[in-house]
């Protein structure tokens, strides 16, 4: 009998053991699982002469392989109570799955099987069922999802990595600022806080300054640039140029990099100085005017600049007391208000009123 | 008996077409085994974990690919339910048939006819559940499920040769156990074996290392 033979190989102690150990363990396993097998069902089991030593802890000359034939008997009508119920969830289960497939079937090839009780389906699964149920439907079904969203991942990539791209390359990007110009375009949307009167439109020299200079929109893409940079200008023309000044002065890295080199600089607060209180400084009176008040004045009724200078001061709101103010800060520093005055002491040569 | 592998195949497919009769016999096979081995597991809760399995068998059936084998994938769901309800009992598998349960069971003399088969696998189950877990898996897997080394290692997932020491290991404890019962005397076998698991803790070792080394 195999299981006799399976344990006194079993038994033995070195090699063979190992060997015995698998066929004892086959066998028992052959034992296993008899579907539907009642205990009368017995002549399916080799050892109908050792069904009385089946329990444990009776004698048997081969006890591990009585445990084990044991443990792997056939089943008793209590381990299946839970049939009814596996296939009841089965069935469930199935039903759902013809219910969402079949939809899409039908609405593919016309299939008329269950149709009509089908519930809507989404529409991202339409036309991807194939059949209710069939074998592996759900794999190729799952491949193509898989498969269409490594397609949608592959397009954002690729969307996203073109617009970086073309962005990197100039394509998307707003042109450099290699024209002061346009750099001050960066300065648009801050609203100027002093009473810089540069913030006024630069490009429209014609336009009367009845323009509300806060909005920005007098010049068509030419913006005011940032007070900051325009006072940097200001301060660093007047050092670097000032009459007692030491010459050679660093520019601001700020100036650096909104004129594009350090060599730009002075050419680029020039320009600047030009497009706003140049106009002033063009109007014959702008000199006096700076040198006389504090800014209100300046320019005031004369030429051209006046126009630019006034408008951005009175409509900015700041009103008379700002300018004054800052009248008065100019004073100290020569900058601030007379924008004008910087240039102007070059020009002039040094009829700064410092 | 153990049903044909291909007649499992077959069966499979059937069943993955809708066939219901194909997934009771599925049922039919597996079932017993897996209760068992979720025995070992999970204790007095496996009826609970088998349910589990037999929804999610059902459930992802569709998807079996064929490639481990029926019986592996659906033994890794069991195991798998049975580990998840173990992390949700934050306890450890405790002794699986409770000794009370056992010694409940009426004596083999009343009922002759189950005792055969019912006591005895109860009883057997309960001596490989005393087992340290991964042995008693290992056994569990190849004599009763029907796995082979293989398979058993990939469902535990550990290599074959570790799943192999585990195997031989079980065995032969579970021998020094039996050598062990039948030398005091013959009592009713469900006595014995509620006993088992304190003898693997008292002496089986030292008896073991005198009769098998």
């Amino acid at each position: 009998m195999a299981l006799r033979r399976a344990w006194t190989g079993f038994r033995r102690p070195g090699r063979p053991e190992a060997d015995a150990a698998e066929r004892l363990l086959d066998t028992a396993a052959e034992t296993a699982g008899a579907p539907g097998h009642s205990p009368g069902d017995a002549p399916l089991r080799p050892r109908g002469e050792t069904a009385p030593h089946h329990r444990v802890g009776v004698p048997s000359p081969e006890p591990l392989a009585e445990l084990l034939a044991a443990a792997a008997a056939p089943a008793r009508p209590d381990e299946l109570a839970g049939e009814e119920a596996a296939v009841a969830a089965f069935r469930a289960i199935r039903q759902a799955h013809d219910a969402a497939t079949a939809q899409p079937a039908t609405a593919a090839r016309a299939v008329p099987a269950a149709a009509d009780q089908t519930p809507p389906v989404p529409p991202g699964r339409a036309g991807l069922g194939r059949r209710a149920w069939p074998a592996g439907a759900g794999r190729p079904r799952r491949r193509l999802t898989a498969g269409a969203a490594v397609w949608v991942a592959v397009a954002v990539a690729t969307i996203t990595t073109g617009a970086a791209v073309a962005a990197e390359s100039g394509i998307l990007k707003p042109t450099p600022p290699s024209d002061p110009t346009s750099t001050r375009s960066r300065a648009t949307t801050a609203a100027p806080p002093t009473a810089s009167p540069t913030t006024a439109p630069v490009e429209a020299p014609g336009v009367t300054p009845s323009g509300t200079p806060g909005a920005t929109p007098a010049g068509p893409t030419r913006v005011p640039p940032a007070p900051s940079v325009v006072g940097k200008c200001r301060r660093y023309l007047a050092r670097n140029a000032g009459p007692g000044r030491a010459p050679a002065k660093t520019p601001p890295p700020e100036l650096v990099e909104a004129a594009g080199g350090a060599a730009e600089v002075e050419a680029y607060c020039r320009t600047l100085q030009e497009a706003d209180p140049g106009r002033g400084r063009d109007g014959a009176g702008s000199g006096k005017g700076n040198g006389a008040n504090n800014g209100n004045g300046d320019g005031k009724g004369k030429g051209n600049g006046t126009g630019n200078g006034t408008g951005p001061g009175g409509n900015r709101g700041r009103g008379g007391g700002s300018t004054n103010g800052t009248g008065t800060d100019r004073d100290k520093r020569c900058v601030t208000p007379g924008t004008a005055r910087p240039v102007r002491p070059r020009r002039a040569g040094g009829s700064r009123p410092e | 008996m153990r049903i044909a592998p291909n007649d499992l195949a077959a069966a499979v497919r059937s069943a993955q077409d809708g066939d219901e009769e194909a997934f009771r016999l599925l049922y039919r096979t597996l079932q017993p085994g897996l209760l068992r081995y979720l025995t070992v597991l999970v204790g007095a809760d496996a009826e609970d974990v088998a349910s589990e399995t037999w929804l999610q068998i059902a459930r992802d059936l569709h998807s079996f690919a064929g490639d481990p084998g029926f019986r592996a994938w659906a033994t890794r769901i069991a195991r798998n339910r049975a580990l998840d309800h173990l992390r949700r009992q934050r306890r450890r598998p405790a002794l699986p048939v409770p000794v009370e349960a056992l010694a409940d069971l009426p004596a083999a003399e009343d009922t002759a006819d189950r005792a055969d088969e019912g006591l005895g696998t109860d009883a057997a189950i309960a001596l490989i559940a005393s087992l340290p877990r991964t042995e008693a898996e290992a056994v569990l897997l190849r004599a009763v499920i029907g796995l082979d080394a293989e398979s058993t290692a990939r469902v535990l997932g550990k290599r074959p040769g570790a799943v192999r020491t585990a195997t031989h290991r079980g065995l032969r404890r579970l021998a020094r156990l039996l050598a062990q019962e039948a030398a005091p005397g013959c009592r009713a076998g469900a006595d014995r074996v509620t006993s088992a698991p304190a003898d693997v803790r008292s002496g089986a070792d030292v008896e073991a290392g005198r009769a098998w080394r």
